[in-house]
Parts: structure tokens; C-alpha cells; sequence
């Protein structure tokens, strides 16, 4: 019984942290969705579903994401393995790099981008100079969703970097060595051993790249102002503009979390479930 | 036949040598240990054998086929791993299945291998388990059935028992032993414990620094050790800092020491006395190889007592029966006598090759 409420006691600091920045916070929003006039109604949110602003802004945030996410992961992977591989002073040097683009902040990234690839950008004077191409044809595309996946990827593919280098760290080689001594091609080794032992890891970067893509609004605010309408872009025009309506704005909140955090918790529930290792 | 033959195996890594000029010939169907502290180059020897690394010097041979230019998924060798290495995302069935199914054993045969081999290793009711479902040792069941399966020209064992708690290991390691015998497979064990070495092996390789130290029966290095550090890594024993005059004579302190004669040069030595070799005697007699002490400390190790007598400052550790009724009680002044034969002198070197 001491050492219980000892446990709890020592639990309170997290339980006060979470519980004054984010349950509090949530509930307030949640409230504010729900409450209408005095009383209880889900027309907040029954209004996101009808109008096409939203629908399309939903869609094109998980379109966003998804894109991000795959093509993060589908980068970071091999690029993970040669930071991995490196070993040493070399490996060290190589995940500090890596942590750095973490540090800034969303609208640096966008600016920076802007600054590389947009009409008058650095990289653009360049293929003009050398290709004739058209700037402002060429740079169009950084202020659409496809131009926010590319921004996207400078601090996604860092992340999944990170996630994946614990993963070959831990990974047991064993496995690898078994399986060949047994006759096994390198690619039967990849297929039916390398790929399932990193399974969890690459889906958990993965949702991790989700989930962040999702939320990111300083990049996507940096780059397009407000002209691509995503998630976090239409919540904030919901709040900031003359036409604030408060309510919406909590209701598409509500929306952003649940789908970040379904995102996670599927992940969590397919891999903890007993009957998959 | 020989089934592994190392010629002169070196291996470095910069200017450290991992394995340095190690030969060993394995007969076809013999069981063989490589025993020695960790970093002595056992794994290494193993990992040069199966293929994962190659040798900077020498040759390794498996059935005497140089296999220079084999890679371990020709080579036919099964491996068992400390960590068992199961495939996790496999059931029992198919980890045994996996070294058949890479060479395209037909359905019906291979169903009736795995089981076969599930059987041997006292699994057969487990053939649809998951490796997390499984205890440590019935996992290393299962991985030594996959490594049998491919029936390998040697089946190499990695510490195979270091991972599991004390009863499973003495169970397993002789169900290994058994195996093997039926199975009739060339075996390769590393391990850094002696007495496991000692107790399954036809005959034990003690490594040292990368070297062979000596090479032999279990009865041979454990009674006629090659120099120092086998006396010293193998038993528990009394090494007594002397010298040796020649012709079983042997100066330890002030007492003129009768010793076996060791093809040995005259000059500082150790003179290896094991503690089960050691006598009280019943009185002060003026024998031959008579020391006198008195009794610091008694440990009682079920079938034995093990009792620590001070020797002019030398502490000696001498092994009773436990059914020795008069056993003397701490601070006992004793005589501890031993027969020449029992009492083996040996240098910093020499090394005893297969």
C-alpha cells in the first residue's frame, strides 16, 4: 500500500503537466464545439460534413499527410541505414545533423523554401540560367499541397531518420545470419526476415510522419498563406479572420485530434494486440 | 575424414588478432568444445567456420573441401545462436520448415522432416506455436531442429545455453549431447564455461588471446594441463608459485616439493594441485610432501566440504567428502599431504596441439 501511493505520488507531476495543457485545454474546446445557444447540439459538426470547405480541406490534409508519409518513409529508410551503418564518430556527427532541422521552426522552413525554389529563389535562378526555365511557371507548384509535401519532407525525412536508426541498433542480426546459413537468397532474407523484424519500427515512423503532417501549420502558413486549405490552415482562418466562428474552429480541432490520435492508436492496437507479434 | 579442418586461421581486425594462426582438425561425427574467456576468439573461429567472416590467413575446410570460395548459404552448416535467432513471425513448424523450404523440399517431405525433427527435440505438440510462446529452452529446441534440418555437414553451437537458468542448462546440454550422437553430426560448441566443455565434449579446445592453448580429451586437460592458463581457467585449482628443478622435483618456499615429471625446462614455475587431490594427514609425520596449516574457512557444497587452510600465507583449498565424519573446525591445525603423481608443475608456456 506505501509503495502504491508512493507510485502516485510520484505520477502527479505528469498527471498535473497532462492535465492542465492538454485534457483541460481539450475539454474547453470539446465544450465550445458542442455548446450552441445556449444548448447541446452537433450542428458544428454536422456542418463540416456539408459544407464542401471542409470536406475538401479534410481530404486534402489526409492526402497531404499520407503522401508525406510514404514518401518520408520510403526515403528515410535507406538513408537511416547508411547513417546506422556508418557507425563510430561518423554515425554520432550524422544524428546530430539529422536532429537539426527539428529545432527550427515551421515558418523558418517555409521561408527557407521560398528562398530555394520560389520565383525569384536561389535553385530557380539556377535552372533558369541553365534550362531557360520559366520561374514562375517552375515555382507555381511550392504554393500547392505538392509544393507543401516537398517542404514537409526537409523535417519529416529527419524524423524518421531518428526512428529508424534505433531500429537497426536494436534489430536483432541473428535473425539475418540464421536465415542465410539456412540457404537463403539476400532477398528471401530481406522479404521474409529483415522487412517483418523492422515492420513495427517503419510503421510507427510512419504514423509518426502522419500525425505530424497532419498538425504542421507554420511551413504550410509560411509558404501559401491561406490558399491551400488544409486542417490546420482553415482552423486557423476560423479563428484569426473577421469572419471568426469560434465554434468551427473548435469542432475542426475536435476533427484534427481524433484522426492524429486514431492514427497512433491503431498502430498501438495492431501491434500490442496478442495474436501479432 | 575430417569434417572442419582450420589450417593456420588467422583473423585481424587493424593490428588486433582476433584468431591467430588457430589449426584444428574435428572428425567426421566428433563432438568438439572451444572453451576460453570472453574474447579469446572462440565466436570468431565459429563465425570463420560457418562463413560469416573470412580469414585473413589459412584455410578452412569442411569435409576436407576448402571452402575459400563457399559462402555460408552453400556451405551446409547449421547454426543454433545464443538468442535462439527464432523467427518471430514464424511458427515452431515453420523455422524448422524455413532451411527446406529455401531449398525446395517437396510438401510431403518436408511435413514429415519437421516433424520427425519436433519429435527429437520433444516438441512434437508444439509444431503450431509462435517462438514468443515458447520457454527459452524449448525456443533453442526448436532452433537446434532448424539447424538439423538441412541435415549440415557441422552443426555449430554459439554459447547455446548461456541464456537459460541453471536447471534447463544441465537438462539441454545432455539432450544436445544425445542429439547429436543419434543424429551422428561433426559438432562444434562454443562456450566459456569449462565445465560445460568438460562435461559433453569428446574433446576441448582451450583458447587464449586468439591462440590454441591445448587441445584434447576432457580427462587430459583437466589432469595434465598444457601450461598455466589451462591449469588456471580449468577446476577449480592450487596454483603455488616455485620453481621447478627437473626430474619431479619441485621448490615451493622452504619445502623440497616430490612432483610429476613434466618434460618441462627447470626454472620458475606453477605447481598445480587440484583440492580433491589433497589429503589430511593423520599426524606430523615426517613425510614426503607434507604441509602444515591451519584451517581459515569451510564451505559446504553438498557433496563436498570445501575447507581453506593457511599455508605460510598461501591459501589452499582442499575438497572433503561430505561424508567424512571428523572434519576439522575453523582454526584446526592440519597437515595436508598429496602423492607425487597429483601434483602436475606448469610453465607460462607450451601449448599441447590436437
Amino acid at each position: 500500500m506505501e509503495g502504491r501511493r508512493g507510485t502516485w505520488l510520484l505520477l502527479l507531476p505528469l498527471a498535473a503537466v497532462l492535465g492542465f495543457f492538454l485534457l483541460w485545454p481539450l475539454a474547453l474546446v470539446l465544450w465550445e464545439s458542442l455548446y450552441l445557444d445556449g444548448g447541446f447540439s452537433l450542428e458544428n459538426y454536422l456542418t463540416l460534413f456539408v459544407r464542401s470547405l471542409y470536406r475538401e480541406s479534410l481530404a486534402t490534409s489526409l492526402l497531404l499527410s499520407a503522401s508525406t508519409a510514404l514518401l518520408g518513409t520510403a526515403i528515410g529508410l535507406p538513408l537511416s541505414y547508411f547513417v546506422y551503418k556508418s557507425g563510430g564518430r561518423t554515425k554520432s556527427f550524422l544524428l546530430a545533423l539529422t536532429a537539426v532541422p527539428l529545432t527550427f521552426s515551421g515558418l523558418v522552413v517555409g521561408f527557407a523554401f521560398i528562398v530555394l525554389l520560389g520565383t525569384s529563389g536561389f535553385l530557380t535562378l539556377i535552372l533558369r540560367e541553365l534550362f531557360g526555365i520559366n520561374p514562375l511557371e517552375f515555382s507555381s507548384f511550392l504554393f500547392t499541397w505538392r509544393g507543401l509535401v516537398i517542404a514537409y519532407l526537409y523535417f519529416l525525412i529527419p524524423r524518421m531518420i531518428l526512428t529508424m536508426t534505433a531500429a537497426w541498433s536494436n534489430a536483432n542480426w541473428s535473425l539475418a545470419e540464421a536465415a542465410l546459413s539456412l540457404g537463403a537468397g539476400p532477398l528471401t532474407v530481406l522479404r521474409r526476415v529483415i522487412i517483418p523484424m523492422l515492420a513495427p519500427a517503419i510503421l510507427a515512423g510512419s504514423s509518426l510522419l502522419f500525425a505530424v503532417s497532419m498538425g504542421a501549420f507554420g511551413t504550410a502558413f509560411a509558404l501559401t498563406g491561406i490558399a491551400v486549405k488544409i486542417l490546420p490552415l482553415v482552423i486557423y482562418t476560423h479563428v484569426s479572420e473577421l469572419s471568426a466562428d469560434i465554434a468551427k474552429a473548435d469542432a475542426l480541432a475536435i476533427i484534427l485530434t481524433l484522426v492524429t490520435t486514431g492514427v497512433i492508436v491503431a498502430y498501438e492496437r495492431f501491434f500490442t494486440s496478442p495474436s501479432k507479434a | 575424414m575430417a569434417g572442419v579442418e582450420l589450417r593456420s586461421v588467422s583473423k585481424r581486425y587493424g593490428k588486433f588478432y582476433a584468431v591467430r594462426n588457430v589449426s584444428l582438425k574435428v572428425e567426421k561425427g566428433e563432438f568438439v568444445s572451444l572453451v576460453g574467456p570472453s574474447g579469446c576468439g572462440k565466436t570468431t573461429t565459429l563465425r570463420l567456420i560457418a562463413g560469416f567472416i573470412a580469414p585473413d590467413g589459412g584455410e578452412v575446410l569442411l569435409d576436407d573441401v576448402s571452402m575459400a570460395s563457399v559462402g555460408v548459404r552453400n556451405r551446409q552448416v547449421g547454426i543454433v545462436f545464443q538468442n535462439y535467432a527464432l523467427f518471430p513471425n514464424l511458427t515452431a513448424f515453420e523455422n524448422v520448415a524455413f532451411g527446406l523450404r529455401t531449398r525446395k523440399v517437396p510438401e510431403e517431405e518436408l511435413r514429415s522432416r519437421v516433424e520427425e525433427l519436433l519429435a527429437m527435440v520433444g516438441l512434437s505438440g508444439r509444431a503450431a506455436a509462435w517462438p514468443r510462446e515458447l520457454s527459452g529452452g524449448q525456443q533453442q529446441r526448436v532452433a537446434l531442429a532448424r539447424a538439423l534440418a538441412i541435415r549440415p555437414k557441422v552443426l555449430l553451437l554459439d554459447e547455446p545455453l548461456s541464456a537459460l537458468d541453471a536447471k534447463v542448462r544441465n537438462s539441454l546440454r545432455f539432450e544436445i549431447r544425445r542429439i547429436q550422437r543419434e543424429s551422428g553430426i561433426t559438432t562444434i560448441y562454443v562456450t566459456h564455461d569449462q565445465e560445460e566443455a568438460l562435461s559433453i565434449s569428446d574433446r576441448v579446445a582451450l583458447m587464449n588471446s586468439g591462440e590454441m592453448e591445448q587441445i584434447g580429451p576432457p580427462g587430459e586437460i583437466y589432469l595434465h594441463p598444457a601450461n598455466r592458463f589451462v591449469a588456471d581457467f580449468v577446476g577449480v585449482n592450487n596454483l603455488l608459485e616455485g620453481e621447478y628443478l627437473g626430474e619431479g622435483r619441485f621448490r615451493w618456499r622452504e619445502h623440497l616439493l616430490s612432483v610429476e615429471d613434466v618434460p618441462l625446462e627447470a626454472g620458475p614455475a606453477a605447481l598445480m594441485i587440484r583440492p580433491e587431490r589433497l589429503v589430511l594427514a593423520p599426524s606430523e609425520e615426517g613425510a614426503d610432501n607434507r604441509l602444515t596449516g591451519t584451517v581459515t574457512g569451510r564451505v559446504f557444497l553438498g557433496p563436498l566440504l570445501r575447507l581453506a587452510v593457511d599455508v605460510e600465507g598461501e591459501q589452499f583449498l582442499v575438497d572433503l567428502l561430505n561424508t567424512e565424519t571428523a572434519a576439522p573446525s575453523l582454526d584446526d591445525r592440519v597437515s595436508l599431504t598429496f602423492s607425487s603423481s597429483d601434483a602436475r608443475p606448469v610453465g607460462n608456456t607450451g601449448k599441447i596441439p590436437g
